[in-house]
């Protein structure tokens, strides 16, 4: 029997009194990437951001590692072990690099591992040493989504929610981000990706899910959503 | 023409708007509130402060800790009791600077009736001033002993704990992002109390200076508040080094610029506070970021080291 990481069931959420999500039933595996894809404005994002408790829940549940965090606030559940990077506005413009990455690391209180995960998290994203003392707001595109994953990992999380991490960068940066990614997802820490990209985000994923107008309308292992006829037609275009 | 007293007068009037204006800029940067009930702030210490010494026999320093906590405990007060549940439904900036207008008027004219209850609706700390010497003809007396330490260590201890503590740099990012802040584990509303706390306490410090300084009135916030709102407007409503600056520039503008009116011009000095008005006109129009951005402490490094060549 599979074993997930996180659940949704008969999730209905959205913002104020407007209703985005609909009875949206998700899974993702423990150690694996899932990827969310579909149009724009299909609820990819409102989904992922209702995860993590940033939206209004009208029904439905969120179990993460057995326990149902639904009504927890976002600063708890980001002590237990979820991370999030948003698409936009994913770093502290006015902190320092290092100031951002010891912010990831707020919740914890293991000073010393802290310090040993900032030099690790450093050799991971080199180009982040080098920028140290920069204020995150003069870094540039893919540099600040490098920071934004890095300070996502220092919170050492189980589960990493990522808004689409490719979204308006250069193609070679995009490469970069998504091999940062498969490091991240080697390291243990299971992957959630929203994506524009379909193709490119159901090539790299284990699971996939389709989502349009607020709903799952398919799902299954990416490959073979990309072999399906039906997706292929509705949302690659025809071959 | 001898300035000692105009100069001294400007540099205990700037402190005083500095250390009023701190509170103001650390509670807008934070929570981007332009809360007008912050006079308040500035008046309950004042009230607090002159009645304990007066009433109770207290000395200055201890009416000033009370001082602190009064106006700590209305500000968190505020937050807690308009604020957050108006931020939690959605209220605009500008419904949040309306509804302080309207917590103003109420905590105004409920110490008014107190005040005129108890005969108080002008009062002055007797606080035991001593002339301690003198810088040309100007007197310096105790209390420039007591506002100018408060105010440096004010803006050090703030600068401090904003970019060297954990809870500081959290309220920086929350000032940032405040969701980015919340998925980074930050409590938020924990942390505003804090900020709250701090930033009405400061205020009502100044409050209680004020009292101490000049004779007070359940008004004597409002009346300040352009002036705070310059002081703070030139800071950016970001920087405390900014704020310090501009507590200064208000002071200095407001006491020889009226002088300055009133001798050559005959301008009455009942036009003091328009000289605060044109400063905020001028910033905001000119240059709306103030000082905010304006490196002190890299600044001071580099002169320093220039020095030591």
């Amino acid at each position: 029997m599979a074993d997930y990481i996180i659940e949704s069931r008969d999730l209905t959420a959205g913002y104020g009194k407007a209703v985005i999500i609909q009875d949206v039933n998700f899974q993702a595996e423990r150690g694996k990437v899932t990827a969310i894809v579909g149009p724009n404005g299909s609820g990819k994002s409102t989904f992922l951001k209702t995860l993590f408790g940033l939206t209004r829940v009208f029904n439905g549940n969120v179990i993460f590692d057995g326990e149902d965090i639904t009504k927890l606030p976002p600063e708890v559940r980001a002590r237990k072990g979820l991370g999030f990077v948003f698409q936009v506005n994913n770093v502290f413009p006015n902190l320092t690099v290092r100031e951002n990455l010891e912010m990831g690391a707020y919740a914890r209180t293991d000073k010393e591992q802290i310090k040993k995960d900032m030099e690790e998290i450093l050799d991971i994203f080199p180009i982040l040493r080098e920028r140290q003392k920069q204020k995150a707001g003069s870094l540039s595109g893919g540099e600040r989504q490098m920071l934004a994953m890095a300070m996502a990992l220092m919170g050492r999380p189980k589960l990493l929610l990522l808004d689409e991490p490719a979204a308006a960068l250069a193609p070679k940066v995009v490469t970069q981000i998504f091999m940062k990614i498969r490091d991240i997802v080697n390291s243990g820490v299971t992957v959630i990706l929203v994506e524009q990209h379909a193709k490119r985000a159901l090539s790299f994923c284990d699971m996939g899910y389709v989502f349009s107008s607020g709903r799952i309308v398919m799902k299954g292992p990416g490959k073979d959503l990309l072999a399906d006829e039906k997706f292929v037609e509705a949302f690659l275009g025809k071959r | 023409m001898d300035l000692s007293i105009p100069l001294m007068n400007s540099l205990t009037l700037g402190s005083l708007y500095t250390l009023m204006a701190l509170g103001l800029t650390m509670s807008f940067s934070v929570t981007k509130i332009a809360n007008f009930a912050h006079a308040e702030l500035v008046t309950i210490g004042g009230y607090v402060t002159a009645l304990l010494v007066n009433w109770m026999g207290y000395g200055l320093g201890e009416s000033l800790i009370a001082a602190f906590f009064a106006s700590a405990l209305l500000a968190v007060a505020m937050d807690e009791g308009v604020f957050k549940p108006m931020i939690k439904r959605g209220s605009k900036p500008l419904f949040l600077l309306v509804a302080s207008i309207g917590i103003g008027l109420v905590v105004r004219y409920l110490l008014f009736i107190y005040a005129d209850l108890n005969a108080v609706i002008t009062v002055q700390a007797k606080a035991n001033v001593q002339l301690i010497g003198r810088f040309g003809r100007a007197g310096i007396t105790t209390i420039h002993l007591w506002v100018f330490p408060i105010t440096i260590a004010s803006v050090v201890l703030l600068h401090l704990m904003f970019h060297y503590t954990k809870p500081g740099k959290a309220l920086r990012a929350m000032a940032d992002n405040e969701d980015l802040a919340r998925v980074s584990g930050v409590k938020i509303y924990t942390l505003r109390r804090l900020m709250w706390f701090i930033a009405g306490g400061i205020t009502g410090v100044a409050g209680g200076l004020w009292s101490a300084y000049s004779v007070i009135t359940p008004e004597i916030g409002w009346y300040a508040l352009l002036r705070i709102f310059a002081a703070s407007i030139l800071g950016g409503l970001v920087s405390f080094w900014g704020t310090i600056a501009g507590g200064l520039i208000v002071g200095f503008a407001e006491n020889f610029g009226i002088t300055f009116m009133n001798t050559y011009f005959n301008v009455s000095t009942a036009y003091r506070p328009l000289i605060s008005f044109v400063i905020i006109v001028i910033v905001l129009l000119l240059k709306p970021t103030g000082f905010a951005g304006f490196d002190f402490i890299g600044w001071l490094k580099e002169k320093m080291k220039g020095g030591g060549e």
